[in-house]
């Protein structure tokens, strides 16, 4: 495959994959500018390696993984020049709402953020990269049972988090 | 709600987020990736090489035999010190721990090195992974590092006492070129400077457990004077997946942690 060919199935990818894979980051790092962030680097990356990322089984899933540890580097990074909560632990709903702006909800943010960082992980794959558990497990190093174990508290855990707020807007 | 509606729920809460990198930024930034990735795999590879040749588990010098400043060229790690004092080490391989630590402190390093058993304060001990470990966590909230926990359950004693250098000095002693992820694979570099160590200081260099799992919370151990460090990727099937993280704290010298 040429360059100017490998470019135009590489310029395809991006432009199916890439909004995808920044909504699955997002809800896995709570921060659109970091989410951004991330994921370009991710996708730089994959065209660095795109011989062998076009040839992944789940090139989006790559990237997604890819930005999650471009963010542990970063973590890494951060903790040794200033005391920074793991931006995943952060909770706060005005923090989140500032930091969203207006394209996501809130509430639902905020309650992904409460999850552990693991059970948001899966959250991402699962849901928003729609990945079957045995990929979400192989991307993720982890037992398929864990996969379903992490999804299934993580759906109640929202459900408990967001039930008060549909009771409310049912109300209105 | 069922799982289903919830599912959809979180879904559309993410719609309206759209990607707004032009793909001529993305291709420009990965050709520098590749360009920069281009010289230290080569470099990389080239010392794979040696190492494959000199495949020993025990110190074998290129230099003169007996002369400390000989560098060092094993399978797992390389020592080179340069003639400035600086120390060049790479690692290649979580092995032969002893035999880094020896030449380091033959180069004139106060240094404690270990692989599986981190030299730092224990902040918690609990489970990874459905097994009894324990974590440390030297600077952050999250626990950075972990490993088994001893026969007894208990964590593993260890004789180093954190050293309170700032930052600014630690990271005059030690450098990693190559940024906190190794651009070369699977293999960390760093560069010592033993001569910007402080009075009194040594270093403790920890090599080991990946760091994929960050999501716990954790309180800093008291007198954390931080960490400088790098973490390895390997390919799993074309995924980058953490293989060890290499990280230096201060330690005061002492012969029971830094000999």
């Amino acid at each position: 495959m040429g360059v100017g060919t490998q470019q135009l199935d590489f310029a395809e990818f991006y432009r199916s994959a890439s909004d995808e894979c920044l909504r699955a980051v997002l809800v896995s790092v709570g921060d659109q500018d970091t989410a951004r962030e991330l994921v370009d680097e991710a996708f730089a990356r994959a065209w660095a390696s795109w011989r062998t990322v076009s040839r992944h089984p789940a090139p989006k899933a790559w990237v997604v993984r890819t930005a999650l540890n471009v963010n542990i580097s970063r973590w890494r990074r951060r903790r040794r020049e200033v005391h920074v909560p793991d931006p995943g632990r952060v909770a706060d709903l005005h923090a989140v709402s500032r930091t969203s702006a207006s394209l996501v909800d809130p509430q639902i943010m905020a309650a992904l953020m409460r999850l552990p960082a693991r059970q948001r992980q899966v959250v991402a794959l699962r849901l928003i990269l729609d990945l079957d558990t045995a990929r979400t497990a192989e991307i993720l190093g982890i037992a398929p049972g864990t996969v379903m174990a992490h999804l299934g508290r993580a759906m109640t855990a929202l459900r408990h988090d967001l039930q008060p707020e549909l009771q409310q807007e049912n109300q209105r | 709600m069922n799982d289903d509606e919830l599912s959809t729920m979180v879904r559309e809460s993410v719609t309206d987020v759209h990607s707004a990198t032009p793909i001529a930024q993305i291709i420009s930034r990965g050709r520098a990736v590749r360009a920069r990735r281009r010289t230290p795999a080569l470099a990389g590879a080239g010392a794979v090489l040696a190492g494959t040749a000199l495949a020993v588990t025990t110190l074998v010098p290129s230099g003169h035999p007996g002369n400390p400043l000989a560098n060092a060229r094993l399978a797992a790690w390389t020592v080179a010190k340069q003639a400035n004092g600086d120390i060049d080490v790479t690692i290649n391989q979580l092995r032969n721990p002893v035999g880094l630590q020896r030449k380091l402190r033959a180069d004139g390093l106060p240094v404690r090195v270990s692989y599986s058993s981190h030299p730092l304060p224990v902040t918690r001990v609990g489970s990874y992974r459905g097994r009894p470990a324990f974590f440390v966590g030297p600077m952050g909230v999250g626990p950075a590092y972990h490993g088994p926990l001893r026969q007894d359950g208990q964590a593993p004693q260890l004789p180093c006492k954190f050293y309170p250098a700032s930052t600014d000095v630690l990271n005059a002693v030690v450098t990693f070129p190559g940024g906190s992820t190794s651009p070369h694979g699977a293999t960390v570099y760093l560069v010592i400077k033993p001569s910007a160590l402080p009075a009194g200081a040594g270093l403790a260099m920890f090599v080991g457990g990946s760091i994929d799992d960050i999501s716990e919370p954790n309180s800093e151990p008291p007198g954390t004077a931080g960490s400088v460090g790098q973490t390895s990727f390997t390919s799993k099937d074309g995924v980058p997946v953490p293989e060890y993280s290499v990280t230096v704290s201060p330690v005061y010298a002492s012969q029971q942690c830094t000999g």
